[in-house]
């Protein structure tokens, strides 16, 4: 298994640009010895897969403020399906309403966050997404968050 | 507290600022403090014990609660709109003396709602606002009601969801709405934030608008509204709000709003308009957080700090100077996510601290903030709250009544001296404009929010429920459900989104291009040219040219992108 550092994109899509969470989260990342590529605000689904690509990031952390956030990971969701395969994780963090769960993971995001979940929870869910994405036998969806 | 706690203090014993606190004060810490000169009388110099004489036996303050903005996603969800919606907050007692108005996430970013980076956000967050028709003939018409209430009944309207050049958009598309009625701008009463610096400083609301066009669109309505409109207050001078929700302390949040104060009254003196004629208009608006006696005394150190800045930097005559009002919303980022209940009582003590420092408006934000702008429940919750308070506790009855307190008066002070210190240290940097370009200031802001992150992390500061006596979160308290029109699989657009694009496309049918044209070239020369923008944006409004038009030209006037976000270009048909 391979030891790099976790590579992880974080952005936020459309035009929310609540930057307190990036800040908050990109810390936290680099704090728990990830490699950030970090987009910011104002991100499309083409912009975050694309840099996902270059960068061959292992992640992509979409923190999502606003209610109408479901179309966007939606569509980023198809493009990483058809672009980079189900070695790139995606994660979803904000103030989502909690029954969104099901239908986000329904689309293949690995790991929901809510505003409860400790900082330490959500890089530690994400490290070990990771770690059974890299595996090279290919386990089953992990539900991490 | 139950038998058996701890009944230690918690955290980390100083205040939400990092502030030493001693166990007790006397006579000692405040012996350098002259009344006169330091504190006064309310109503005068320099306005620490408040901005008017007899405060609340004058009149209370004003509950501008944003009733078209932050709630539509859930009145839609309710499949009501927003004039009916207006009507029962109305009849509930809600939003009697004033509102505010809020445009949504493309509003906000002065793009249209057919921009290639708006998509599932139009709707998000306030209305789909982009064209004085829609205020004549489409969706919009509640808005014309609302002006007829200011003018006639001096009913105060905000345009305040916005920190950026949409307000400029808004304020200017108002005024083409009332000239076109053929009523009296000079009657209109009302006031909007119009801070584009804080959207730099704290990376939102819109950042990517060049700071060149933020800061001269902005100024170009301070200006004329100054000149033309007696009755408007036509920015707040500096959104502190907003700066303090990035994370800031309370210094920090005191420094920057009256650094952003200082660049807006040093231009408007360029351009010729004395401090005595402008100076007292913006009203201040700061953030009510947790910390009861630091944002009580922050209210009394930022009027004490509002009348020294005018009277030692811009020389205004002391006797004649009168304090401009004071206001304060109550702090999201204090409103948690588990048990929001509880949040009703953080309001309560963020009001109760308002009060005591001498507001004289409110907003106050939803115990629902964690997950949802206020529903119709939370603005009924948050008039209770007011009212309450106002008419029960007898707080009212008597001016700065904290005033004169050891306590008070040091963190006053000390408050005061901290952050005079900083706005020197920000002044000899070269002023905030500066420092948005040298990156310092979102290097702070970038800080802070993870400062903030890691003392709670660290349970330095205790927020109950959250890091500390989570049992208490654990019970179930039932409260309305929220029940969000949001995207679902293979459904990303909601009916309302999906209707709304149709009203969009009817008005790019229906207006006359030929009438728009010469308006928008119009407005593209006098940005080119360095003329006042607001004349030329109002006659754009009138010809009915969209948001993303008016501010592209205005853009590429002044020689920057159509489009801030690069994702498109002017519209074939315009040519200048």
């Amino acid at each position: 298994m391979s030891t790099r550092p976790i590579r992880i994109v974080l952005a936020k899509l459309g035009l929310d640009d609540h930057l307190r969470a990036l800040f908050v989260l990109s810390q936290a990342f680099r704090d728990a010895g990830m490699e950030v590529i970090y987009l910011g605000p104002y991100q499309t689904p083409e912009k975050v897969i694309a840099a996902a690509e270059t960068e061959n990031a292992d992640a992509i952390a979409l923190s999502c403020h606003t209610v109408t956030y479901f179309g966007w990971v939606e569509e980023t969701m198809k493009l990483c399906a058809q672009r980079l395969g189900p070695g790139v994780s995606v994660f979803v963090g904000g103030p989502i309403p909690a029954e969104d769960r099901a239908m986000l993971e329904g689309i293949g995001v690995r790991g929901v966050f809510f505003p409860d979940d400790s900082l330490q929870k959500i890089t530690t869910a994400i490290i070990d997404a990771v770690s059974d994405a890299r595996k090279p036998t290919q386990p089953a969806p992990g539900r991490a968050g | 507290m139950a038998t058996g706690e701890d009944r230690r203090l918690k955290g980390d014993g100083k205040t939400q600022s990092g502030i030493e606190v001693k166990e007790v004060y006397g006579p000692e810490d405040v012996a350098g403090l002259d009344y006169q000169e330091e504190i006064g009388a309310p109503g005068t110099y320099p306005f620490t014990r408040g901005s008017y004489p007899r405060m609340y036996r004058e009149r209370l303050w004003v509950d501008a609660q944003p009733a078209l903005g932050g709630s539509t996603p859930y009145v839609s969800e309710k499949g009501i709109d927003r004039e009916r919606h207006f009507d029962r907050l109305m009849t509930a007692g809600v939003s009697t003396g004033g509102t505010r108005t809020g445009g949504d996430m493309h509003n906000l970013a002065t793009v249209d709602p057919d921009h290639p980076l708006v998509r599932y956000d139009a709707g998000a967050c306030g209305s789909i606002s982009y064209s004085l028709w829609q205020m004549l003939e489409g969706n919009e018409t509640i808005l014309p009601k609302l002006v007829k209430k200011s003018l006639d009944e001096g009913f105060v309207i905000e345009f305040g969801h916005q920190v950026g050049t949409a307000d400029v958009c808004d304020f200017t598309r108002y005024l083409a709405l009332m000239e076109v009625q053929g009523w009296d701008t000079r009657k209109f009463r009302g006031n909007m934030v119009n801070d584009p610096l804080t959207s730099h400083i704290t990376g939102s609301m819109n950042y990517k608008q060049p700071l060149e066009v933020g800061f001269r669109v902005s100024c170009d309505a301070q200006e004329y509204a100054y000149r033309n409109l007696p009755l408007y207050r036509p920015t707040n001078g500096g959104c502190a709000y907003d700066l303090r929700e990035s994370g800031i302390d309370t210094f920090q949040e005191l420094a920057f709003r009256f650094g952003n104060f200082i660049e807006y009254a040093d231009e408007m003196v360029r351009r010729g308009l004395k401090f005595e004629d402008f100076g007292g208009r913006p009203a201040m608006a700061f953030s009510a957080e947790i910390d009861f006696f630091e944002t009580i005394c922050k209210l009394r150190a930022a009027r004490r700090m509002w009348a020294r800045i005018g009277a030692e930097r811009y020389g205004a005559e002391v006797a004649k100077m009168k304090c401009p009002p004071v206001s304060t919303n109550s702090a999201g980022n204090s409103m948690t996510y588990q048990q929001q209940i509880f949040n009703v009582v953080r309001q309560t003590i963020e009001t109760m601290a308002s009060v005591l420092g001498g507001v004289n408006g409110m907003e106050l934000k939803g115990y629902t903030e964690a997950v949802s702008p206020p529903t119709t429940e939370a603005f009924v919750v948050n008039a209770g709250i007011q009212r309450i308070i106002a008419a029960e506790s007898n707080v009212c009855l008597t001016a700065d009544p904290l005033g004169g307190s050891y306590y008070v008066e040091w963190l006053t002070d000390h408050i005061e001296k901290k952050s005079m210190e900083l706005l020197g240290q920000i002044l000899d940097k070269g002023g905030i404009r500066a420092c948005v370009r040298s990156g310092w200031l979102q290097g702070e802001v970038e800080r802070a929010a993870q400062e903030r992150a890691r003392e709670l992390e660290e349970k330095r500061k205790i927020r109950v429920g959250v890091n500390m006596y989570q049992e208490l979160a654990d019970y179930d308290i039932p409260l309305p459900q929220f029940n969000f029109t949001r995207g679902k699989p293979g459904a990303p657009y909601t009916k309302r989104q999906l209707k709304a694009l149709e009203v969009w496309n009817t008005f790019k049918r229906s207006r006359d291009l030929e009438k728009v044209k010469p308006a928008l070239k119009r407005l593209y020369h006098a940005a080119r040219d360095g003329e006042n923008l607001v004349r030329p944006m109002v006659e754009a409004w009138k010809a009915y040219a969209s948001i993303g038009e008016i501010m592209g030209v205005i853009r590429e006037g002044m020689g920057f992108s159509y489009d801030q976000f690069e994702m498109v270009s002017r519209p074939e048909w315009l040519a200048y």
